[in-house]
């Protein structure tokens, strides 16, 4: 049993059928390269399964450790141990980083039960009796990793994203995914709108995480970010589908033939996913 | 209140009109004047309807003005606890006035301010004790004749607080005023007089609160009035908490003369109804007026705020910014208007205001206005309303945060730009808090789970 597996899986966005017959599967420890034009499916597949009430699953099925990823709100499927890091993140005024991170913690720690109602007091001395990160512990855990990915203290005070930079922005998301520990992480897109320096900080916090305890999905569609993370299989998506997986050779074939030559192959029409962003 | 008390003094009306002025016979006659006055005026002017513009959106037929007492004594000899409770959460102060139902219950100023000359006490008191100061500045800003029920006010008027600050000094540490209201089915008229001499300033907070068991009607209309002279500074921070029985009407006026600084933050999260006029002129170059509210209304609550800052000087600056969350069946109105006047050039004038609606069933207008009669002033203003983020909940969600609770922070969220106006940190923690304490009263299970943002902050 795979960590993540995915089967013939369809997903349509607004009646529009997007991922048709998706099959997949990653465990941990493992790095996979997912890549493809623009508007083959790529983030649909990412949101689809981080729970998007927007993306609907018609067909085929989705198992995170055994269990039923579908079944699950978008809550819990974080709360077992997926992780996606968006392409485009929004931004969330008046919610600070910190504070943000720590109730992200803190509700992974309470494990999707019901969160204790605290009155003000008992919530403020931190007596929740349970496992919940104290401040101080918190703000520890979230600096040492603040400075790892080269952002300063006081990104912690800020709010989410707002007016963030796209390289502060993707940093941030690999912040969370460091504080979070997942078993799996989807990144989408981590690469774009990095310079080369920032690309390769985003690379090592990936790096570092990456091992027995958890897994990586990374979907891209330049193999520069690959020279960083080193995949073992690449997968090669077209209108929603996988059409061709192989090893780490595939980028640099990609990179040399381009995606025409893949439509070749499988016999796909070129015009389909032109136009998409 | 005993039954005594209950049956001699019931009726916002003739009868209760006698009875007040029998209680008030010390009173010096220019303040009798004044209040018959104002019951005279309160009679002539209809009560305003649907049709009045400024009151299309709040709904006064159900006040039961015959129900309710002019005027409630303390309940008790001592201070509640609750309000003992409420001091000692709030900021250190460089006093604290109390008002419990419509007396006077405590008083203590810091011996420091006192021997800088400043002035702070009752509005009650002031009338006995600085007789000239009330009489030459008492109704002047902020004229009985604003509407019905600030007519009302000066009819009934007990309680409220007095301040005055000699030139060039400063109140640092906040002047607090505090009105207890646990009377059942009673009036409630307090006045907040302030003098600010040249380049003094002064910080005040003031909280309006309501015991959350009446079954009765209450009815609060307060007044302020704010007189500042050049180069006079403000903070203004008020927190309404009556309790959801509460017709609550208020009418504050500021005027700032030369290089007079405001800072003003409102903070509306009771009251069955509130209707309130804020307005600021500033008739000094230089003049400087930020005005910035929030409310957070449930239920049937009902919110409609005016505010009108108007510019009658060049070099002036102002800026309102107000936001607010109805949820359930709450509706509100918010009618900014900013007026800059033909001698006002060189202005520059901001007005937004932001709602997020949680429910269906919520409603929310906004009817911003802008006059500007001068050349070379730049003005401007934006208007929201909106639900929560779809995409930002699922950011929150995809984090592992229970939907209830990312809801929460993204509502809590939405106050932060005004909350960051609020002076002290003090303050704005207490004010955060309150909030937070309404959303979970409404919504349990949207406790955040060990999450304090006081202890994140203060690292
Ligand atoms: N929320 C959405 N609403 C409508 N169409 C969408 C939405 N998300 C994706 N699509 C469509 O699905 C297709 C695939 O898009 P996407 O998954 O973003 O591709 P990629 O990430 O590979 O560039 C595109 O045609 C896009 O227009
Ligand atoms: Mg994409």
């Amino acid at each position: 049993m795979a960590t993540l597996e995915i089967k013939d899986l369809h997903v349509s966005v607004e009646g529009k059928e997007i991922i048709r017959g998706l099959s997949l599967e990653v465990n941990k420890g493992e790095v996979h390269a997912l890549m493809g034009p623009n508007g083959s499916g790529k983030s649909t597949l990412s949101f689809a399964l981080a729970g998007h009430p927007k993306y609907t699953v018609t067909r085929g099925e989705a198992r995170f450790k055994g269990g039923d990823l579908l079944a699950l709100p978008p809550d819990e499927r974080a709360r077992a141990g997926l992780f996606l890091a968006f392409q485009y993140p929004a931004a969330v005024p008046g919610v600070t980083v910190g504070n943000f991170l720590r109730t992200a913690v803190n509700s992974h720690r309470a494990n999707g039960s019901a969160p204790r109602a605290l009155t003000g007091k008992e919530a403020e001395a931190g007596k929740n009796g349970g496992n919940q990160i104290s401040a101080r512990e918190f703000l520890k855990v979230l600096k040492e990793n603040m400075r790892i990915l080269n952002l300063q203290d006081d990104f912690a005070f800020r709010y989410l994203n707002d007016g963030f930079s796209g390289g502060e922005k993707k940093r941030v998301e690999i912040l969370q995914m460091a504080v979070l520990k997942p078993e799996l992480a989807i990144l989408d897109e981590t690469d774009s709108g990095l310079d080369i320096d920032a690309m390769k900080t985003v690379a090592e916090g990936v790096n570092r995480l990456v091992g027995p305890e958890m897994g990586a999905l990374v979907i891209t569609h330049y193999q520069r970010l690959l020279n960083y993370i080193k995949p073992q299989k690449v997968h090669v998506m077209m209108e929603g589908r996988i059409v061709t997986s192989g090893g780490p050779e595939l980028v640099h074939e990609l990179e040399a033939k381009g995606y025409d030559w893949i439509r070749q192959k499988f016999g796909i029409a070129a015009t389909a996913t032109a136009a998409a962003s | 209140m005993t039954i005594a008390e209950m049956t001699q003094l019931v009726g916002l009306n003739a009868d209760g009109f006698s009875e007040l002025l029998a209680r008030r016979s010390g009173e010096p006659a220019w303040m009798r004047q004044a209040r018959e006055a104002a019951w005279e005026l309160y009679k002539t002017m209809p009560m305003p309807t649907r049709r009045d513009e400024e009151w299309r959106r709040v709904d006064l037929r159900s006040i039961r003005l015959s129900e309710i007492a002019p005027f409630a004594a303390r309940s008790s000899g001592a201070l509640p606890v609750a309000v003992k409770e409420r001091i000692t959460a709030g900021p250190a102060s460089a006093a604290m006035v109390v008002q419990h139902n419509s007396e006077d219950a405590y008083i203590e100023v810091d011996p420091e301010i006192r021997r800088q000359g400043v002035t702070v006490c009752g509005l009650d008191e002031a009338v006995r004790l600085h007789p000239d100061l009330v009489r030459k500045y008492f109704g002047v800003i902020r004229p009985a004749a604003h509407n019905k029920f600030t007519a009302l006010h000066y009819a009934f008027q007990s309680g409220g607080t007095f301040i005055r600050v000699p030139a060039g000094v400063r109140v640092d540490k906040p002047i607090r005023s505090m009105v207890y209201l646990d009377a059942d089915g009673a009036g409630c008229f307090p006045h907040t007089l302030i003098l600010l001499e040249k380049g003094a300033s002064l910080n005040y907070f003031e909280e309006r609160i309501g015991l959350d068991d009446g079954r009765r009607q209450n009815l609060a209309s307060g007044v302020a009035e704010i007189h500042m002279d050049d180069g006079a500074q403000i903070r203004f921070m008020s927190l309404q908490e009556y309790n959801r029985d509460t017709f609550n009407f208020s009418s504050e006026k500021t005027i700032g003369q030369k290089d007079a600084r405001v800072a003003w933050l409102t903070a509306e999260l009771g009251g069955r109804l509130n209707k309130g006029f804020i307005d600021c002129d500033l008739t000094g170059p230089g003049g400087r007026c930020e005005l910035l509210g929030l409310y957070y209304i449930n239920g049937r609550q009902q919110s409609d705020v005016v505010t009108l800052l108007t510019h009658k000087a060049p070099h002036t600056e102002g800026n309102i910014l107000f936001k607010g969350v109805c949820d359930d069946a709450a509706r509100s109105c918010f009618r900014g208007r900013i007026v800059v006047q033909k001698e006002a050039s060189q202005t520059q004038s901001f007005l937004a205001d932001h709602t997020m609606l949680l429910s269906d069933k919520a409603r929310s207008d906004s009817v911003p206005t802008l006059e500007i009669e001068a050349n070379d002033v730049i003005c401007k203003h934006a208007a929201t309303v909106g639900e929560i983020s779809a995409e930002e909940l699922f950011y929150l969600l995809s984090r592992g945060i229970p939907e209830p609770v990312a809801r929460k922070m993204i509502v809590l969220g939405f106050f932060e730009e005004v909350l960051k106006g609020v002076p002290a940190a003090s303050l704005q923690k207490l004010v955060r808090r309150h909030l937070q304490a309404k959303f979970d009263v409404h919504d349990h299970d949207a406790t955040m789970p060990g999450l304090s943002e006081s202890d994140m902050e203060s690292d």
